[in-house]
């Protein structure tokens, strides 16, 4: 459970020196992506809308991540924000403009991207090895999937626990499994939706050392979708924050900050404090 | 924004409660005696606990324990019939039966009866289940098959299974296929009804989160749904294999020169009490032993694809 045996392995596998998978880390581009759904019946939201009983949730967003950068979008819950990451993973389509992926338009589910969910959602009969090695890309030779398996199995810890089923194991652990499968499949873009969200507060600060060892031995794009601020600065290179002025209104880009401080980062840095003062307040929360 | 995290949340509570602590689980009776507040009780509670524990550890003392009653009966119809409460004709004695029974197997005729009765569950059985998961997986997999053949097959369902026989009998004839028919007609549904509920309810998050990762169509159906539903579909076969036997003795008892069911209506015409009691004993030894080998077939599945989760 202690993020310790990640830094040693993270150490074999870098000192392996060329890697049989090197990640082609991506960019991803978001091109004025907007999103509706057909609003619940009988709602007055609904009825007074514009556009014919359609709900709109986010309205023209545009930005690039640039590749090997870990960009968090931010905003409060309800604001679409897991809306353009599942956009950006062809879970689910934008009803306006686009996502591109090194220049090409998402559609579909991309094999370019690999999805963390909240919840690990692993298969709950099979091991965490079985479950890693479901994120393989497919056509995967079976010697090299299986050292793959082990190695990322080893990059986050659980090689103790490989054997084992999921409900044996902690929501942390299994979180660790859904990281490495999600890294199983070479992404070039890791999109992250509430990763650490459902897990307890201690667990949540382990995790996401785990994720910047793991980002910096595989430095690919890493998205994700957190309400946590501090996760956000902590773990960044950019904070979208997604907001709107009307509070019935489709949400748009708010903000959009670099934070250009160093790594490793304190959670006790001066300008992360100042920057999430800042952002709370934008979210509403005064007086911190 | 994030979809749907309550159920998953509540499984894995679920999970994390240990076993003795879960509703259901001894826990009324701990808890009663711990509500009546008196000082004595938990050591008889938890005495009662550990011996339960034992038994469920040691199928060889289970399974004597589950002989008990059948003893019990035994003994006590033995009694009944030995001093004359019963006459002969209403109930043989033990002894009668079993003398019977050696009597038709040394004609050949018992093992011809059985025979001829466990071949037609095992098509009838075989047809209707086979049919009953392609049907269910198609109703199950596709909202195109569930929309245009979901309600007449709810329709078909509808009809009291035993309204077929006259048909199948103006169709087919009296003879063997009929008979296997109807058997089939009551293997399939309870496969069709558990399958197709099943595949509908598997959980969405798990599904998603395969898609992501490029796994679709077949694989999508044998990685996750078919180990998913697994649970069902081996309740719906228990189910299915009890109405096998069921419709085997009807479509014998109405019209059949051999099997089983054949046995108990020619031995009602001519007063063979001890005949009777015969066939019903190898139908309750029968159907047993088959639920049985259905039961290998769930511990051979829970290894080949581990303990998916109670359905």
């Amino acid at each position: 459970m202690t993020a310790a045996p990640a830094s040693p392995s993270l150490n074999a596998t870098a000192g392996r020196g060329t890697r049989a998978y090197p990640v082609q880390a991506a960019t991803v581009s978001f091109d004025g992506v907007g999103k509706s759904f057909p609003a619940a019946r009988g709602t007055k939201r609904g009825a007074s809308a514009p556009g014919g009983g359609l709900r709109q949730v986010l309205s023209d967003v545009s930005f690039d991540v640039e590749p090997g950068q870990i960009v968090s979008i931010l905003g409060p819950s309800g604001c679409g924000k897991s809306t353009l990451l599942r956009a950006a993973a062809g879970l689910s389509t934008a009803t306006a403009g686009q996502v591109r992926i090194d220049g090409s338009p998402v559609s579909g589910i991309d094999p370019r991207c690999a999805v963390g969910f909240q919840e690990p959602r692993p298969l709950p009969w099979r091991s965490v090895t079985d479950n890693v090695a479901m994120g393989l890309p497919r056509g995967t030779p079976k010697a090299d999937g299986g050292r793959r398996v082990a190695e990322l199995i080893d990059l986050v810890g659980l090689t103790g626990s490989a054997g084992h089923r999921p409900a044996e194991i902690s929501g942390g652990m299994a979180q660790r499994a859904s990281l490495a499968r999600a890294l199983a499949r070479n992404p070039g873009v890791l999109l992250l939706d509430e990763p650490f969200g459902a897990l307890d507060a201690l667990t949540r600060l382990k995790m996401q050392d785990l994720l910047l060892d793991v980002h910096a031995a595989d430095p690919t794009t890493v998205l994700m979708v957190t309400h946590d601020v501090e996760e956000a600065l902590y773990l960044s290179d950019r904070v979208i924050l997604l907001g709107s002025r009307d509070p019935a209104g489709p949400a748009g880009i708010a903000e959009d900050i670099r934070i250009r401080v160093p790594r490793p980062r304190s959670r006790e840095d001066a300008e992360l404090a100042r920057l999430r003062s800042h952002l709370l307040a934008q979210l509403g929360v005064e007086g911190h | 924004m994030s979809i749907n995290t309550g159920p998953t949340r509540t499984i894995d509570r679920s999970r994390s409660v240990p076993e003795a602590e879960r509703p259901g689980a001894l826990g009324p009776a701990t808890g009663s005696a711990r509500g009546s507040g008196m000082p004595e009780t938990p050591a008889p509670v938890r005495s009662r606990g550990s011996l339960l524990r034992a038994v469920a550890r040691n199928k060889w003392l289970a399974g004597a324990l589950g002989l008990a009653l059948p003893v019990l009966i035994l003994l006590l119809w033995h009694t009944l019939s030995s001093n004359g409460t019963f006459s002969p004709v209403q109930l043989p004695a033990p002894s009668t039966v079993l003398a019977a029974g050696v009597e038709l197997a040394q004609r050949g005729d018992l093992w011809f009866n059985v025979a001829i009765s466990v071949q037609r569950v095992v098509l009838g059985f075989l047809i209707g289940s086979t049919l009953g998961m392609v049907l269910g997986a198609l109703i199950g997999l596709s909202r195109w098959a569930s929309v245009l053949a979901g309600p007449t097959i709810g329709a078909i369902r509808a009809v009291p299974s035993l309204a077929w026989v006259p048909l199948l009998m103006l169709w087919i004839g009296i003879g063997e296929n009929s008979k296997v028919t109807l058997v089939a007609i009551g293997a399939f549904f309870p496969v069709y009804t558990t399958v197709s509920a099943a595949l509908k309810h598997v959980d969405r998050q798990l599904i998603e989160a395969a898609r992501s990762f490029g796994i679709t169509g077949l694989q999508l159906f044998f990685q996750v749904q078919l180990p998913a539903v697994l649970p069902s579909v081996i309740s719906g076969l228990r189910l299915a294999l009890a109405q096998a036997w069921l419709f085997l003795v009807a479509a014998e008892l109405l019209g059949a020169a051999m099997g089983l069911g054949f046995l108990l209506t020619e031995s009602q015409g001519n007063g063979r009490t001890d005949r009777l009691l015969l066939a019903i004993l190898l139908l309750a030894i029968l159907g047993k032993l088959s639920d049985a080998l259905v039961g290998v077939f769930e511990r051979w599945a829970a290894r080949r694809w581990g303990a998916a989760p109670a359905a």
